[in-house]
């Protein structure tokens, strides 16, 4: 699990919306950024390198505990 | 930053309309499912709308306000009389259902979510919405 804020700026004029995903790295931000779709129109989106960077995984090691670890050791 | 975008603000939602315009606090009309209601003009001009906002309570001089769902556009289309347009009691009211509308849009899916929702209405008008959570 992974910590996540959207941080979404409405426009003075209501016009715009802009919304920044910070916190999650890898592609699982998109989900959070889905989160405007019913908004309007997308005009602009990029991605920064958390995109690309690896998501963290957890592996249960037995009862009671859990390993965490990114995707490359 | 993960991941940054940026949307115009269209009104395809009837629910968020209603709460944009409950939200603003300005006196409204709303028609029945598969009705439409009078909107009066400038000089006895008569439109249909779905929801009206008669002109003393929009700050309007020459005509009603009103939204009408379009079809073809798959949203609703704001009528409004030529005359108002440029009137700033009328551009304010009217720039604050639209803050309202994209402020409802946004919180909608992330109260269904369950994340945490913070609304600040920034000193320069603009509403700033932090929502936090984990995926």
């Amino acid at each position: 699990m992974q910590a996540f804020t959207l941080t979404i700026t409405i426009s003075v004029d209501g016009e715009t919306v802009v919304g920044e995903v910070s916190g999650i790295k890898g592609k699982r931000c998109s989900d959070i950024a889905a989160l405007l779709d019913k908004v309007g129109d997308e005009t602009e989106h990029r991605h920064t390198a958390d995109y690309d960077a690896v998501e963290p995984v957890q592996i249960n090691a037995g009862i009671g505990s859990t390993l965490s670890l990114d995707r490359n050791g | 930053m993960s991941k940054y975008r940026k949307l115009k603000t269209k009104f395809t939602s009837r629910v968020h309309l209603r709460e944009a315009l409950q939200a603003t606090g300005l006196p409204f009309e709303e028609a029945r499912p598969g009705q439409a209601l009078t909107l009066n003009g400038y000089g006895g001009q008569r439109r249909e709308a779905t929801f009206v906002v008669r002109k003393r309570a929009l700050g309007a001089r020459y005509g009603d306000f009103g939204w009408q769902w379009d079809p073809a556009t798959k949203g609703f289309t704001q009528i409004e009389d030529d005359l108002d347009a440029g009137h700033l009691p009328v551009q304010q009211n009217l720039q604050a259902i639209k803050r309202e509308y994209a402020y409802a849009a946004t919180v909608t899916q992330a109260r269904v979510k369950g994340y945490q929702i913070r609304r600040i209405d920034l000193p320069s008008g603009e509403i700033q919405i932090q929502v936090t959570g984990r995926i």
